[in-house]
């Protein structure tokens, strides 16, 4: 890894639920502008990996953002790393444009509020994902693929540069997964963010991803780029399962199971 | 037009306030001679450095500034620290049962209140006397309970209030039982209990102001974080609040607003939850709204209620009557709309 290129980096990473390790020394680095797919079956530890990289779960080994320990303080780590649940907690009678505006949390004093600035960004960023026409609908009346965006926005009106997201499209029709992930992928390169995703879809992580981590049991099973790791042999021993994977000129790797 | 808008739903408390202020000094049980100017100039009288004239006899006179007026300024009191605790307990357990009564919050400070009564408890702490001081630490205690055993990773409505239920039953047993082998009590704890906004002159509002103030400005000063504690604490916390700190500042300002409020009101039911809803219906979710407009129209209505208890029948009816009976139905048509 240059050291000029920001990254952010998993160091030995291991969890454990009441003795039990859920995620065993994982370790990876995405760069700025890059993306991360982390990849796996059902109860790999791969949305526990990224709950610790938010700051949610206790966990050993370490996190780092350009080499330094990443902060512990809710507030400064929300300025490095935003994150985004797989099942988002919608706030009763909240407009989009409130929503969004509480992105900026971290960047307003104790007994601060909004600055115009803060106002203005939220704004930007409903604007950025294309959601400036529903801001003063509230968030519980917005579809999947709209709330997407809207949550997106509010991530990225935190301004950090690590974007986590868990399955960020799973729970969205064909058209709007597409939707989706293309906006993630220009966010990623515009915005220049380390982007690290759980994804379930292999031919998305496949399609957008940089790079990928396989995981199995816990552990990492292999990392690397997705045309290394998206092979029927691989996928068959983590998934225990036939799968198919097909190349294609235009939509690059597509993986089928069966 | 906006800002006009905005301010709309403060203006009509102001004028609620207002208005019941001014009903409640001018109605009671004794007819007050003369005028409403007599009474008015009868209260600039009062004021350093005014001299007025009012026509109204020594009694009418003390009636009015040592009955009235404090009787009035502490449902004021009262009813903003019971709305403002209320809607503070909505926004950190994130849901909109979350009220003084239901979290055990009363059950505690009643049974701390009963426990100081009956062995005459002599400590103080502060400016809290004795019965305030085992209110507010019950009060603690309970809630410090219903939030261990109510937890929930989803912030389930259902565990929350089935954990307020078991409280306040183990609660109230424990009551009864010291109640039980201290017979001779009974009637001043349920003189406490039902005490209402019955006062000696200014002393429980000189005690109960600086809390409100205090806590009033506390609460207020958190509606953005309530705000923010409306996704979640997990979501909260990657946005960069510290849920812990805050929602324990929270819980430990809007308690101890509440166990002050209790010991000199007793236990006045429904305030804390009526009131929030309310406002929620009418002028949207935002605890930035909520909370300052839960002071006005709480002090209003805690006011009118009380002119309500005092003027119904003959003799003075238990406040806690009148919120119930308003505040039941209320709950009743919010359950039926399925409004929250």
């Amino acid at each position: 890894m240059s050291s000029n290129v920001r990254h952010f980096a998993a160091e030995n990473i291991s969890v454990a639920y009441r003795g039990r390790k859920v995620v065993d020394n994982i370790s990876f680095s995405v760069k700025a502008g890059e993306w991360l797919a982390i990849v796996g079956p059902n109860g790999a530890g791969k949305s526990t990996l990224l709950k610790a990289a938010s700051g949610l779960l206790s966990h050993d080994g370490q996190f780092l953002w350009n080499n330094k320990p990443v902060a512990h303080a809710p507030a400064q780590r929300a300025k490095q790393i935003a994150y985004l649940p797989q099942r988002l907690t919608l706030p009763q009678a909240m407009n989009v444009y409130d929503y969004v505006l509480l992105g900026r949390t971290a960047h307003i004093s104790w007994l601060g509020r909004e600055s115009k600035a803060d106002k203005q960004l939220a704004a930007e960023m409903l604007a950025l994902v294309d959601a400036s026409a529903f801001e003063h609908r509230y968030v519980t009346e917005l579809s999947g693929g709209e709330l997407q965006r809207v949550a997106l926005a509010r991530a990225l009106c935190q301004q950090s540069k690590v974007l986590l997201l868990d399955e960020p499209a799973s729970a969205l029709d064909i058209g709007q997964q597409s939707e989706i992930l293309q906006l993630l992928h220009r966010l990623q390169k515009e915005q220049n963010l380390a982007v690290v995703t759980v994804l379930h879809d292999l031919t998305h992580a496949g399609r957008y991803c940089d790079n990928i981590v396989l995981m199995k049991q816990g552990r990492s099973f292999a990392c690397g780029h997705p045309e290394d790791l998206l092979q029927e042999e691989i996928l068959r021993t983590v998934y225990g399962t036939l799968v198919r994977v097909l190349h294609d000129e235009e939509h690059g790797t597509i993986v089928l199971s069966g | 037009m906006r800002a006009h808008k905005k301010a709309t739903p403060f203006l009509l408390g102001c004028l609620a306030l207002l208005a019941s202020v001014l009903v409640g000094i001018l109605y009671g049980s004794v007819q007050l001679g003369g005028s409403s100017a007599a009474v008015g100039k009868a209260l600039l009288d009062a004021l350093p450095l005014l001299s007025f004239e009012s026509g109204l006899s020594d009694s009418e006179r003390n009636i009015l500034l040592n009955v009235r007026l404090p009787r009035v300024v502490l449902g004021c009191l009262v009813g903003a620290a019971l709305a403002m605790s209320g809607a503070t307990y909505q926004g950190v357990f994130r849901n909109p049962l979350a009220d003084p009564y239901l979290l055990g919050v009363a059950s505690g400070a009643g049974l701390g209140a009963t426990i100081a009564l009956v062995f005459s408890l002599p400590f103080t702490w502060g400016p809290l006397r004795p019965v305030a001081f085992a209110a507010f630490l019950g009060a603690l205690g309970a809630v410090a309970l219903v939030s261990v055993l109510g937890r929930s990773r989803n912030g389930d409505a259902a565990r929350l209030l089935l954990a307020g239920i078991a409280i306040v039953a183990f609660l109230t047993a424990i009551q009864t039982y010291v109640l039980h082998r201290n017979r001779e009590s009974i009637a001043q704890v349920f003189g406490w209990i039902l005490g209402g906004l019955t006062t000696s002159g200014w002393s429980e509002v000189l005690f109960l102001a600086p809390y409100v103030l205090v806590c009033g400005v506390v609460l207020l000063a958190h509606g953005r974080h309530l705000d923010v504690f409306s996704v979640g604490e997990q979501e909260a916390s990657s946005l960069g609040l510290h849920p812990v700190n805050v929602r324990w500042l929270l819980i430990i300002t809007a308690t101890l607003l509440t166990a002050s409020a209790v010991a000199v009101s007793g236990l006045i039911s429904f305030v804390g939850i009526i009131i929030p809803h309310a406002m929620r219906l009418l002028f949207g979710a935002s605890y930035r709204k909520i909370l300052p407009l839960s002071v006005l129209y709480g002090a209003a209505f805690l006011v009118f209620a009380d002119i309500g208890s005092r003027t119904i029948s003959g003799s003075q009816l238990p406040i806690s009557v009148i919120t119930a009976s308003i505040g039941a139905p209320f709950f009743a048509a919010v359950l039926f709309r399925r409004a929250i």
